[in-house]
């Protein structure tokens, strides 16, 4: 059991890191009102020229340096890259005030056939080959720990660096004047202006700052995943990261909350496939213990803000209670062995996300001023 | 002022953007008249959901396309592709073959079977030659039409061949296969195929067959999800991985490359077309679609093109750089399974437990 949840989780987190990225861009672009589309666009360029800059960098210096140099110059190149794909973004979005949904797809076209064409002209031809991956780095003592040091400290750094990113920005986005500006320019931008805030400067620096986390993010595909550059290969990443940024209420820890549900229930599709689990066991368990979390964070949340609702109290301990039943039954039950159909397994992160978003989230409302160009009254 | 300037940039842009987005050089429109007489034969291909260069599949098909026309002395202005983007645009691609009077039009792919068929029984003129496609109607019995060849292959042979060779080299007794769409027979019997190998000669062994669960869209070409699945069978103590299934199943090998174990390629010789993998590639299941795409292109220009299945070989690639590794027994064991494979003493397509019931096996004659 310790070995199938470890690889389930691992798998769940690397499966999340790439949308958690880009739901950050979409985080910082849109708590300052400019909506991003164009995340899986940025996404597609960072991983292109992250492949491009390590591939060429290991090929021209040889093997003088550490294959970790020319990942990391790599990673360099293809943030950059994806800042400078979101800075046009926001230049026909801040600056010539075009629909911001047309420029983000604007951008996504052109990114896909960008890619396109010069992977056909400087990749393939030359069978330019990557220069392999980021290793796993264990962090010492912590990744001793039972389970959890397995899931969540022995990663790549990439991982790493996200778990930092999610909670430097949900303090700074919260908790600093920096904060505070960029969210008032994305919920009022004239009386942010009237206090002195160049709503339109905050604006290009959250756009361009957005598009270099999702450069890391497409980054992250190139330089912790497949270790190559292949066409269209965030594969609708992006989108999907916009839905994240949504269910986590456009908040950091939120979206990756919600992109570890997201990653974790395709990495059920994929760790059921393996055969060596009773699937409907599995789907019954994974059910009670999402029944089981509704009803808990129910009870926390009517317990923090002191609601003395009785009926908020009895649905959420019946839900508790009916979690833990099931539990108990699940345990008791010989289940038939049945394989679910796969096409079903693809399904499993829609399914959940329904599931969750009718039993956790409340009514989900952006910032108010998203989407409308800044002109001066 | 300001404002046309940039509308001016912003439409050139996006008419950039929609250029290179689709930059597939369509069949030259107009101005090809010159060209043309020299053409007595004009060949077009269009490929499935991916690319024409992605290493695999698509690849093998429009190099077996350039190789007909060459063999015919064509000239290369007489044969060009399209490369399908989108699963809905298959009839489209092909009509506009259709319409610019293309006499051969070859399409790969089994989902693009029936609309082949369609457009071929609306253009009885035009040949047709559709890879992987098995010419049958809506309930799987064969109806051969006169215009349309199919050319299929035993993949279960050559996926059977990639299972015995993982289940010989495994030193965990675990082994893994990266899959792509699970509805599509030719993928199926691979993976059918790979299964039946592995435990034909090592019973023990246990074997870990993931399918890439989206849709045609995404299932070949996400390299990501290969490479993720490579890792949790490495995870699980995996040291073999062989991957069927374009670009999905090349991010699975690359990684299961870089985390030490060997892998088995698919379709053409990985071995040459993955630079990657070059040092822990141990062999390929080809199937040669170059010989059969050529040969049909042939025989539609000396007239002796047949309608109906046709039915081309599969089989394993060289060893390469890890030749030496593999030891004698083992090779002289796998031409004994390819020769009990080639009489029907093994079946290669056999139905296990849960196994996929798109596998629409093909009688080994």
């Amino acid at each position: 059991m310790d070995v199938i949840l470890v690889g389930l989780f691992s798998l769940a987190i690397i499966k999340a890191t790439p949308l958690v990225y880009g739901a950050l861009c979409g985080i910082l672009g849109e708590r300052s009102g400019v909506i991003n589309i164009g995340i899986e666009g940025m996404m597609l360029i960072g991983a292109f020229m992250a492949f491009m800059g390590s591939a060429l960098f290991g090929k021209w210096t040889g093997a003088a340096f550490s294959p970790n140099l020319a990942l990391i110059v790599g990673l360099a190149i293809g943030v950059l890259s994806a800042a400078l794909v979101a800075a046009l973004h926001a230049v026909l979005s801040i600056h010539y005030k075009i629909d911001q949904v047309i420029s983000g797809t604007v951008i996504n076209l052109l990114a896909a056939g960008i890619t396109d064409y010069a992977a056909n002209v400087y990749i393939d031809p030359s069978h330019l080959s990557g220069v392999g991956v980021f290793p796993e780095v264990p962090i010492p003592l912590l990744s001793q720990i039972p389970i959890l040091g397995k899931i969540f400290f022995s990663q790549q750094p990439m991982v790493y660096f996200m778990f930092g990113l999610v909670i430097f920005l949900q303090y700074a986005i919260f908790n600093t004047p920096w904060g505070l500006r960029m969210r008032s320019v994305g919920e009022h931008p004239s009386a942010a202006d009237t206090v002195g805030i160049n709503v339109n400067r905050t604006r290009y620096i959250n756009v361009i700052l957005g598009g270099a986390l999702a450069g890391l993010g497409g980054a992250f595909l190139v330089l912790e995943s497949v270790g190559r550059f292949q066409k269209l290969m965030t594969a609708g990443r992006g989108f999907i990261a916009l839905a994240v940024m949504i269910f986590g209420r456009w908040t950091p820890v939120g979206a990756f909350l919600a992109a570890l549900l997201f990653g974790f229930a395709e990495a059920l599709g994929v760790r059921l496939q393996f055969g060596d689990i009773n699937h409907l066991y599995a789907l019954v368990v994974i059910i009670a213990v999402i029944v089981l979390f509704v009803g808990a964070v129910g009870l926390i949340r009517s317990w923090v803000i002191r609601s003395r609702s009785s009926r908020s109290l009895v649905v959420n301990l019946s839900l508790i209670g009916l979690g833990a039943l099931t539990l108990i039954a699940a345990k008791l039950i010989q289940f038939p062995d049945m394989a679910i159909p796969i096409e079903f397994l693809g399904l499993l992160p829609y399914i959940l996300t329904i599931l969750a978003l009718t039993g956790l989230v409340r009514k989900a409302v952006g910032p108010a001023a998203i989407g409308r160009p800044y002109e001066k009254q | 002022m300001h404002k046309k300037i940039f509308w001016k940039f912003f439409i050139a842009l996006a008419a950039t953007s929609i250029l290179l987005a689709a930059c597939a050089p369509a069949p030259s429109a107009g101005g090809a008249t010159e060209e043309e007489a020299g053409c007595k034969l004009k060949i077009g291909y269009v490929s499935d959901v991916g690319k024409i260069n992605d290493q695999s599949f698509n690849q093998a098909s429009w190099t077996g396309v350039q190789a007909g026309a060459e063999a015919l002395g064509l000239d290369s202005s007489c044969y060009s592709f399209i490369e399908t983007a989108d699963s809905a645009d298959y009839e489209t691609n092909i009509n506009s073959f259709v319409q610019e009077g293309y006499n051969v039009i070859v399409t790969s792919g089994f989902a693009m079977g029936q609309v082949t068929r369609k457009v071929a029984s609306e253009n009885p003129d035009v040949l047709f030659i559709g890879i992987d496609q098995q010419q049958v109607n809506e309930n799987f019995e064969p109806d051969p039409y006169d215009n349309v060849a199919g050319l299929n292959f035993h993949e279960d042979i050559g996926g059977f061949l990639a299972g015995a060779t993982a289940g010989l080299m495994t030193k965990s007794n675990v082994v893994g296969g990266v899959f792509g769409c699970q509805f599509i027979p030719a993928v199926a019997r691979y993976e059918v195929g790979y299964h039946n190998g592995v435990t034909y000669v090592n019973p023990d062994a246990s074997i870990i067959d993931v399918y890439h669960p989206g849709s045609i869209d995404q299932c070949f070409s996400d390299s990501a999800f290969g490479s993720e699945t490579a890792q949790s069978f490495i995870n699980e103590g995996a040291d073999v991985v062989y991957g069927a299934g374009g670009l999905t199943a090349n991010g699975a090998l690359i990684t299961a490359c870089n985390q030490g174990a060997m892998v088995i390629g698919t379709d053409m010789d990985q071995f040459l077309t993955l630079p990657e993998v070059k040092d822990c590639i141990l062999t390929s299941a080809m199937k040669d679609i170059v010989t059969g795409v050529s040969d049909l292109i042939v025989a539609a220009s000396d007239g002796t093109f047949q309608g109906g299945d046709t039915y081309g070989p599969s089989m394993l690639a060289p060893f390469h750089n890890l030749d030496s590794q593999v030891p004698d027994g083992v090779k002289t064991q796998l031409i004994d399974i390819a020769n009990k494979l080639s009489t029907g003493e093994i079946d290669p397509c056999a139905p296990f437990q849960d196994s996929n019931p798109n596998t629409f096996c093909i009688p080994v004659k």
